[in-house]
C-alpha cells in the first residue's frame, strides 16, 4: 500500500506578541505523553512552551522563568491542580491559569473559576478548543495588564 | 414501624413470657390452695387452662411470619380480656391490676404503632364497661366464680338496692380513670423511646449513605481519569495526524471516520459519568447564578466555534434554592448545548433566569415563589410531531452516533426531582423556548447552614452580560 500520509508543508508559525516576544506557557500534567502533545500543538501555534511533569517541577520552573499562562492538570500525585493554581498565583499575580480536568464536574468548575482560573477544560478536549482558549486567555491577559496599568486597583477576580 | 421479622421475634418472646408466668401462677396457687377458704381458685384454674390452650395455639401460629402482626393485636386483646376477667372474679381493687395493664399497653405500643395501641386499650375498656353495665342491668354477678368469693359481689349483696347504682358508677369511673392514665402514660413513654430509636437509625443510615457516596465518587473519579486521559491522547494525536494529512486522500477519510468513533466514545463516557455523578450529589442550597455561570463557561468554546451569540439575562439577586447542583448544571448544560447545536452561525441563544411569585398565593405574606429559567434559541425549531416525544429517553433526531438521546430525558428527570416544571414551545424555522420552573423552598434541604455564604459571598455581577 502506498504511503498516503504525506507531510504537509509545516503551518507557518504565527508568533503572537504579548509584551515582548512570544508568549511563554507552562504545561503541568503528570501524564508525560499528554503534556508532550499539548506542548507540540502549542509550539506549532507559535508559543514558547515548557513542560512540567509534577507540581514541584512546575514550582521550580516558575522560579527560573516568568510565565504568561499555565495549563494545569487537576489530578496530580503531589498537589491538586487547585492548590498548584493558588501557589502559582501567590508567586506571580499576573499569571493566568487554565485548569484541565479529567472529571469535569460543576463543583470543580466553580471552584476553579472562583480561585482565579480563567478557563477550565474538560478532558478529553479538542486541540482546536485548546488553542482557542489559550489565545483567548492571552488576549484577556493583555487587556488585564493594560487595565492594570490604568486602574491599578482592579484585580483579576473582576474579570468575570 | 418494626419489620415483620422483628415483630415475629417479639411475638415469640411474648408467648415465652406468658408460658413462664402461667407456670409460676400455677405453682403459686398449688402451694396455697389448701390454706384458702372456699373455692376461690376454681375460676383461676379455668383461666390458667384456657390461657395455656390459647398460648399453645398462638405458638403454633407464630411460626408464620405474616400472621405475627395481626396475631399480636389479637393476643394483646385477649390478654386484656383475661385480665378483666380476673378483675371481675376477684372483684379486687382495680389499682392492683394497673401494672399488668401497663405491661400490655406498653407491649402494644412497642410492637404496634401507638395509635393502634390506644385503639386496643380503648376496645378493652369499652368491653369491660359494657360487661359491668350488663351485669348491673340484669342483676347478675359479673363472673362465673362462686358468689361468696367475689369481693365485689359480696359488697353488692350487702348493699341496699338504691346504693348499688352508685357503687357500679364509682367502680366504672375508677376503672376508666386508671385505664386512661395508664394508656396515656405508656403511649407517651413509648413514643419517646421510638423517636429516639428512629433518630439514631436515621443518623446511621445517613452515615452509611455518605460512605457509599464517597466510595462511588472515588470509583467514578478513577474511571474518568483512567478512560478520559487515553481518550484525550487518542483524539489529540488524531487531530494532529489529520492536520498533516491531505484532505482529499483516502487516509484522511479513514482518519475522519476514526475521529467520529472516538468522539462517540468520548460522548458516551461523558454521559455515563454525568448520569452517575448526578446520583452522587446531595441536596444543598444552590445559587442558580453560579450554576449558570459554570454552564456558560462550559459551552463557550463550542459557541465560539459555531460563531453564535449567547445573551445572558440573569437576575443577580436570585434567591438560592435547595437543589442538586450537579443535576441543575447538567440539565441547563444539556439545554444550552442543544440550543447551540440548533443555531446557525450568527444565531442567538438567550439564557434568562428570574424570580417570580407563584400565581396562586395563599396570602400576602406567602413569599413562596419560583425561579423561571428560559433557554431561547433562534434555531431550526422542532416539528410538532417530534415535540411530544423529545423528553423520552433514547429518542434522538440527531442521527446515529451523534446524540445518545439522553439529554432531554435527563432534563426532565432533574426538573421532576426538584418538583419543578418544564415547558417547551417551538416553531419550525423560528426557534425554540424551553422554560423551567423551580420552586423556591420546594425541596427540604439538609441544612440551610451555608445559605448566607451564597447570599453574601457572591460576586455582584451586572444583570446583563453578553459574551461574544
Amino acid at each position: 500500500m502506498r504511503k498516503a500520509v504525506r507531510k504537509k508543508k509545516p503551518a507557518a508559525p504565527k508568533p503572537r506578541k504579548v509584551g515582548l516576544g512570544k508568549a511563554h506557557l507552562l504545561v503541568v500534567d503528570d501524564e508525560a505523553d499528554f503534556a508532550k502533545m499539548i506542548q507540540k500543538t502549542l509550539t506549532q501555534a507559535g508559543y514558547r512552551v515548557d513542560v512540567a511533569l509534577s507540581a514541584t517541577q512546575a514550582i521550580a520552573l516558575q522560579r527560573k522563568h516568568s510565565y504568561d499562562l499555565a495549563l494545569v492538570d487537576m489530578r496530580m500525585p503531589e498537589m491538586t491542580g487547585l492548590e498548584l493554581l493558588q501557589y502559582l498565583k501567590v508567586r506571580d499575580k499576573t499569571i493566568f491559569v487554565i485548569l484541565m480536568t479529567a472529571y469535569g464536574s460543576l463543583a470543580v468548575g466553580i471552584e476553579a473559576l472562583r480561585k482565579g482560573a480563567i478557563h477550565y477544560l474538560a478532558k478529553p478536549f479538542k486541540l482546536t478548543d485548546l488553542k482557542r482558549d489559550v489565545a483567548d486567555a492571552l488576549k484577556r491577559r493583555t487587556q488585564y495588564l493594560e487595565e492594570q496599568r490604568i486602574f491599578p486597583q482592579r484585580s483579576a477576580m473582576d474579570e468575570w | 414501624m418494626p419489620s415483620l421479622e422483628s415483630k415475629q421475634k417479639f411475638f415469640q418472646r411474648i408467648i415465652l413470657t406468658r408460658w413462664i408466668s402461667l407456670f409460676c401462677l400455677a405453682f403459686l396457687i398449688l402451694a396455697i390452695e389448701g390454706k384458702m377458704p372456699g373455692g376461690l381458685f376454681a375460676g383461676v384454674w379455668a383461666i390458667i387452662l384456657a390461657s395455656g390452650v390459647y398460648n399453645l395455639v398462638m405458638q403454633i401460629l407464630s411460626r408464620d411470619q405474616r400472621l405475627a402482626g395481626p396475631l399480636i393485636l389479637v393476643g394483646l386483646f385477649m390478654d386484656g380480656l383475661l385480665l378483666s376477667w380476673g378483675v371481675s372474679i376477684t372483684g379486687g381493687p382495680v389499682s392492683a391490676y394497673i401494672p399488668f395493664y401497663l405491661c400490655i399497653i406498653v407491649t402494644a405500643c412497642l410492637v404496634l404503632s401507638p395509635r393502634l395501641a390506644i385503639l386496643t386499650a380503648l376496645a378493652q375498656l369499652s368491653l369491660f364497661l359494657g360487661t359491668l353495665w350488663f351485669c348491673y342491668r340484669n342483676h347478675i354477678p359479673s363472673d362465673f366464680a362462686p358468689r361468696n368469693s367475689n369481693l365485689f359481689y359480696v359488697l353488692l349483696e350487702s348493699t341496699p338496692p338504691d346504693v348499688r347504682q352508685s357503687i357500679y358508677v364509682e367502680e366504672a369511673a375508677r376503672w376508666s380513670f386508671f385505664f386512661l392514665l395508664t394508656t396515656g402514660f405508656s403511649v407517651a413513654l413509648v413514643r419517646q423511646l421510638w423517636n429516639r430509636e428512629e433518630h439514631l437509625r436515621s443518623r446511621e443510615r445517613g452515615l452509611e449513605q455518605k460512605r457509599h457516596l464517597i466510595q462511588m465518587g472515588e470509583l467514578t473519579g478513577r474511571i474518568a481519569h483512567g478512560v478520559n486521559t487515553p481518550l484525550g491522547l487518542i483524539s489529540g494525536n488524531l487531530e494532529m495526524l489529520m492536520a498533516e494529512t491531505r484532505k482529499s486522500s483516502k487516509a484522511y477519510k479513514q482518519l475522519a471516520q476514526i475521529e467520529q468513533y472516538v468522539q462517540r466514545a468520548i460522548r458516551t463516557v461523558r454521559d455515563i459519568l454525568n448520569y452517575s455523578r448526578h446520583s452522587l450529589s446531595e441536596i444543598q442550597p444552590t445559587s442558580l447564578t453560579q450554576v449558570i455561570r459554570a454552564v456558560v463557561a462550559a459551552v463557550q468554546p463550542r459557541l465560539r466555534r459555531m460563531g453564535g451569540k449567547l445573551i445572558l439575562d440573569v437576575d443577580p439577586q436570585l434567591p438560592p434554592i435547595s437543589a442538586y447542583p450537579e443535576g441543575l448544571f447538567q440539565a441547563l448544560l444539556n439545554l444550552v448545548e442543544n440550543a447551540v447545536d440548533s443555531i446557525a452561525a450568527g444565531g442567538v441563544v438567550t439564557l434568562s433566569a428570574r424570580f417570580q411569585y407563584r400565581s396562586m398565593r395563599l396570602s400576602a405574606e406567602d413569599k413562596r415563589g419560583e425561579i423561571k429559567v428560559a433557554v431561547r434559541d433562534t434555531g431550526r425549531g422542532i416539528p410538532a410531531a417530534d415535540l411530544k416525544r423529545i423528553f423520552e429517553p433514547f429518542y434522538s433526531t440527531k442521527g446515529f452516533g451523534k446524540g445518545t438521546g439522553l439529554g432531554l430525558a435527563i432534563v426532565k428527570r432533574v426538573v421532576e426531582e426538584h418538583h419543578g416544571d418544564v415547558k417547551v414551545e417551538s416553531r419550525v424555522g423560528e426557534g425554540t423556548v424551553f422554560t423551567l420552573l423551580f420552586p423556591v423552598g420546594g425541596l427540604a434541604g439538609e441544612e440551610p447552614a451555608n445559605l448566607e455564604r451564597f447570599y453574601y459571598n457572591k460576586e455582584n455581577t451586572s444583570a446583563k452580560e453578553s459574551t461574544e
